[in-house]
């Protein structure tokens, strides 16, 4: 059974994805609900393996760890370990509840796209073989691109960073000529030991790097399109910190000399880009684009910090606010699709306080994570960072982590203040706020962002043991 | 043993009690409004109840530190530790700040009738919030704790500003307000990070320890941490500049949320008045003197905008805010008991002068004092109360104000710093009488509604006086030297014969000038000094006659 559990977690949702795309029934509800049955049971699947993996190995070879040889260089090999244990559930719970979130919205197209993309999720977090890692990885970036629509640009930095990942990967793969000590041969560099000379790490940094950072920033500004949906929003913010996960398990481990020798020059590029987005933020009042100049900040930030000085505490930190911040996404993306589904042409909405309460204090919660307020799980990612780069007598980071959230209350608080305090405009009167279910949703993510806060130590267990593995 | 296990269930309920009633209260939001104050009164009286139990049990024995291993989180220095601590300083202003919300608890039953159910819902269960963050931030001993619990105080001060509107101006100052609170914490942020870090332990106590080892002499990455600690100090205080903020935020209010703004100075004064004793006891004297002197000069721009105001709440916000400041000075210099129990006295008097103040301009319906006049002879009981609480601002004898006065003198050393002190001393003196005068003993016949408060407010106003009366205003502070310093590491202030005679002086001139020259005087005689005195008309006069 176990052999095939993590296969059948993979096909589970395109299984569920070709069952919905055959299924010919014109109700909206009934594509919502079978979206949110296959959800619930991947997410079952996923606490299961969450309670029985040994958390304090980096892989458990013994009960989940499955390995099809192909090639010398290329196998198909997916197990869960500490580290992805805890992404996996965590991707699962967004998911589920995202699919509770937009239950009135999710039409056929989207809940195929969510499907699609949570099976090449998935697919990444457990592959053990950088290849099929990039290969799952195009495949959660099918839905992605499919939403980018008419933003052409978008869609050629995606793809076209996309390929360049997985040419570097492949060209790693057979640069590093594994080890071959059997079954191990093919797993990730920080388990069999890959080694790559210096001047190859040289040369392949500055594409890994860069495609890495176009591929998160054409992310990020993908989030617009929640316009279409809080469903597309959700994804394309999930998918978007899968591009850390890929930063941090690659980077640090395989490029150790590149990452010194280009550290100043990625410093620049990045300090640059964040100074961009937030005089950007400043200058809008739309709260969509303001969040997402906020998720561009954020994985600059993070892509900065693995690019300096290291140590096993900030690298624990940096796990921690990757998997912190699709929680805190999801939540103010989907309260701003939501918003979104509701205005009218006519005039542009403000003071919905009144009419949407729920929604408004889904939103604070939201808002106050975003802050980095004690009590949310972005808060031990914060202090761990900036405790880390003191640590390690890292000045900018230090600045820039505690410039982050002064400079998100200012910008965003203007917003949001006007768009739930403001004026309500009479043809709004009638509008009504989100149902349970919706409710529910948006509530199973913030227990767990404010129940992590306060007690983030369960979570510290998984992540100790790679920090320090990988840190070697 | 015995005395431990209780102190430390009193610990938990004094802060859980405020924090289930927040919960019961949003949950039983549909049940009406009597229902919902009542549940706020009764988790502040509990809390003030228990509070003062455990004062009684500490005072009587000794103090109780209870720490708790909570692992939060791991790194490779240290792992982070919750400490809570009762002892004679936590339980104190756990007592006066669980009093002071117990008044304005039931201050509020006077606005139920104008409030819309779920605007006294938000202030109620906001209000509770903040009560219980408050006695966490009392009885908390580690400064990550202290970080921990301030952030949240901060947002829920924010949210208690957006519950009643009265203006877009006050919605903008709470914005900023709200924005200048979180930098502040960032600066506790990096100093707690930078101690820890360096020293391992971000326990007060422990710190202490490795103070008075001279651990911070050559260590930079300290030494900017108690930088960062400072400017958060200065700017969680109002000092200047960010006093224009701070002024700003509390004065947009309308008269019926007076007791608002006495949380607020109370509040907002009285949590970060407790941590300068742990760092000014830490920092170096260069840093002391220029604290002192930042807080006189606050004193002194605060006590000359209430001069020159002419809106009753202002006035006294401004006199309470400068009180606030000198009070500062005197705990950065004297580390004994007795400038903390001044401290709890202050709250108490500043609460009662802003309800009074605030009940007063609801029944006179004006903002502006010389609107007001000659109520003397009406409301009796308010004279007594404002009087008390004057004779506290104006620093008179035999109240603890004088004692405050005389210890900023003798926390004072350069010669600038006491011709600053004395300025500051007689017109604070000037100032509150200049309030007092006019609106009881004014000119102008008032024209008002009530001529008793109502019942309640009556009773609250006659207990709460007596209270200040009775817990020590006769110059207790002597009393209290007694029973030996807060941190054992330096000794309190010696006050002398020549700073208690400066301080009379001072402060009598202070009244009677003021009181001569108010005492019936027209709104235009006012007018006319001050165009006399200002600087603008001062310079054009100088023009002139050159010209």
């Amino acid at each position: 059974m176990s052999s095939i559990l993590l296969t059948i977690m993979i096909l589970l949702p395109l299984i569920g994805a070709l069952f919905i795309y055959q299924n010919d029934s014109k109700n909206k509800l009934d594509c919502s609900l079978m979206n949110c049955f296959f959800m619930f049971c991947v997410m079952i699947i996923s606490i299961y393996l969450f309670l029985m993996v040994d958390i304090y190995s980096i892989y458990d070879s013994k009960h989940f760890f499955e390995h099809i040889y192909i090639s010398e260089y290329i196998s198909y090999s997916v197990a869960v370990n500490g580290l992805n244990g805890i992404f996996i559930l965590a991707t699962c719970i967004i998911f589920f509840c995202l699919s509770l979130i937009s239950v009135k919205s999710t039409g056929k197209h989207q809940a195929i796209l969510s499907l699609v993309s949570l099976s090449g999720i998935l697919g990444v977090f457990l592959s053990q073989n950088i290849v099929f890692l990039m290969i799952f990885l195009i495949i959660s970036f099918f839905p992605v691109i499919y939403i980018s629509g008419k933003d052409n640009l978008t869609k050629i930095q995606i793809i076209a960073s996309l390929f360049i990942l997985l040419a570097v990967s492949v060209f790693i793969q057979i640069t590093s000529k594994p080890i071959l000590f059997g079954e191990d041969a093919n797993l990730l560099p920080f388990v069999s030991g890959i080694n790559i000379n210096s001047i190859t790490q040289i040369y392949l940094f500055l594409p890994v790097m860069l495609s890495i950072f176009i591929l998160s920033a054409s992310t990020d500004w993908m989030m617009k399109t929640c316009a279409k949906g809080s469903i597309y929003g959700g994804i394309v913010a999930v998918t978007s910190k899968v591009v850390l996960y890929i930063a941090f398990m690659l980077l640090i481990p395989i490029f150790p000399e590149g990452i010194k020798f280009y550290h100043i020059a990625v410093y620049i590029l990045l300090i640059s880009f964040m100074i961009y987005k937030c005089v950007d933020s400043f200058r809008t009042t739309q709260l969509m684009r303001q969040i997402v100049n906020y998720s561009s900040v954020h994985s600059s930030l993070i892509l900065l910090l693995i690019s300096g000085p290291m140590s096993s505490d900030l690298l624990k930190g940096i796990v921690i606010s990757c998997l912190a911040a699709p929680f805190v996404l999801v939540v103010v993306l989907g309260v701003a699709g939501i918003i979104k589904d509701r205005e009218l042409p006519s005039e542009p909405i403000s003071g919905l306080a009144m009419i949407l309460p729920r929604l408004r204090i889904v939103f604070s919660f939201g808002f106050l994570a975003m802050l980095s307020l004690p009590g949310t799980l972005n808060f031990p990612a914060q202090f761990v960072m900036l405790y880390a780069s003191v640590n390690l007598k890292n000045i900018f980071a230090a600045a820039i982590l505690l410039l982050m959230p002064i400079f998100t209350a200012i910008y965003l608080l203007n917003t949001s203040v006007k768009l739930f305090y403001g004026k309500l405009p009479m043809s709004y009167y009638g509008i009504k706020d989100v149902g349970n279910i919706e409710t529910a949703g948006f509530t199973i993510i913030i227990i767990l962002l404010v129940v992590l806060g306060i007690y983030p130590y369960y979570v510290d267990e998984f992540i100790v043991n790679f920090a320090k593995m990988v840190i070697r | 043993m015995y005395y431990d296990s209780v102190l430390m269930i009193y610990t938990f309920a004094i802060i859980f009690f405020p924090f289930m009633a927040c919960l019961l209260i949003m949950f039983t939001m549909g049940r009406g409004k009597f229902v919902v104050a009542t549940i706020s009164v009764l988790s502040s009286v509990m809390s003030l109840f228990l509070s003062c139990t455990a004062v009684y049990i500490i005072f009587k024995n000794s103090n109780y530190s209870l720490l708790i291993d909570f692992p939060w989180i791991t790194t490779q220095n240290n792992s982070l530790q919750a400490v809570f601590v009762m002892d004679k300083v936590s339980s104190l202003l756990m007592a006066s700040a669980s009093l002071v919300f117990t008044v304005v608890h039931l201050y509020a039953f006077r606005i139920l009738n104008k409030m819309e159910n779920n605007v006294l819902v938000k202030f109620f269960a906001l209000n509770c919030l903040a009560h219980s963050l408050l006695m966490t931030i009392f009885a908390s001993a580690s400064l990550i704790q202290i970080y921990v619990f301030m952030s949240l105080l901060t947002v829920v001060i924010f949210l208690l500003r957006l519950v009643e509107k009265s203006s877009e101006q006050s919605v903008v100052s709470a914005k900023i307000e709200f924005i200048t609170n979180i930098s502040a914490d960032m600066f506790l942020l990096l100093g707690t990070i930078l101690l820890s870090n360096s020293l391992g332990t971000s326990v007060i106590n422990q710190l202490y320890a490795h103070l008075s080892e001279g651990k911070f002499v050559n260590n930079t990455q300290a030494l900017v941490a108690i930088f960062s600690i400072f400017i958060f100090l200065i700017c969680k205080l109002g000092f200047f500049p960010f006093n224009l903020i701070f002024m700003k935020n509390s004065e947009d209010y309308p008269a019926c949320f007076a007791e608002k703004v006495a949380l607020y100075h109370t509040g907002s004064a009285l949590f970060v008045l407790i941590l300068i004793k742990p760092f000014c006891s830490v920092l170096p004297s260069v840093s002391i003197v220029a604290f002192i002197f930042w807080a006189l000069l606050t004193a002194l721009i605060l006590v000359y905008r209430s001069i020159v105001s002419k809106n009753i709440l202002h006035i006294a916000g401004r006199i309470c805010f400068a009180n606030n400041c000198l009070l500062a000075v005197v705990i950065a210099s004297d580390l004994g008991l007795s400038s903390l129990f001044v401290l709890s006295i202050s709250m108490l008097i500043i609460t009662l002068l802003l309800i009074i103040v605030g009940y007063l301009m609801s029944v006179m319906h004006t903002i502006f004092i010389w609107e007001t006049g000659n109520i003397s002879k009406y409301m009796k009981l308010l004279l007594i109360a404002c009087s008390i609480s004057i004779m506290f601002l104006s620093g008179l004898p035999p109240l603890s104000g004088f004692w405050r006065n005389s210890a900023v003198f003798a926390s004072v050393g350069d010669v600038f710093s006491m011709i600053l002190t004395s300025v500051i001393m007689f017109f604070m003196a000037f100032s509150a009488m200049r309030l007092y005068t006019v609106i009881f003993f004014g000119k102008k016949e008032s024209e008002i509604q009530a001529k008793n408060p109502p019942a309640l407010i009556s009773i609250m106003l006659t207990v709460f006086t007596l209270a200040i009366i009775i817990l020590g205003n006769i110059a207790f502070p002597f009393l209290f030297e007694s029973m030996g310093d807060y941190v054992n590491m330096r000794t309190s202030l010696s006050i002398s014969a020549d700073n208690f005679r400066m301080a009379f002086i001072l402060s009598m001139s202070g009244v009677i000038t003021g009181f001569l020259i108010y005492f019936k005087m027209p709104e235009k005689r006012e007018d006319v000094i001050f165009s006399y005195l200002n600087f603008k008309n001062i310079f054009k006069r100088l023009k002139r006659s050159k010209n």
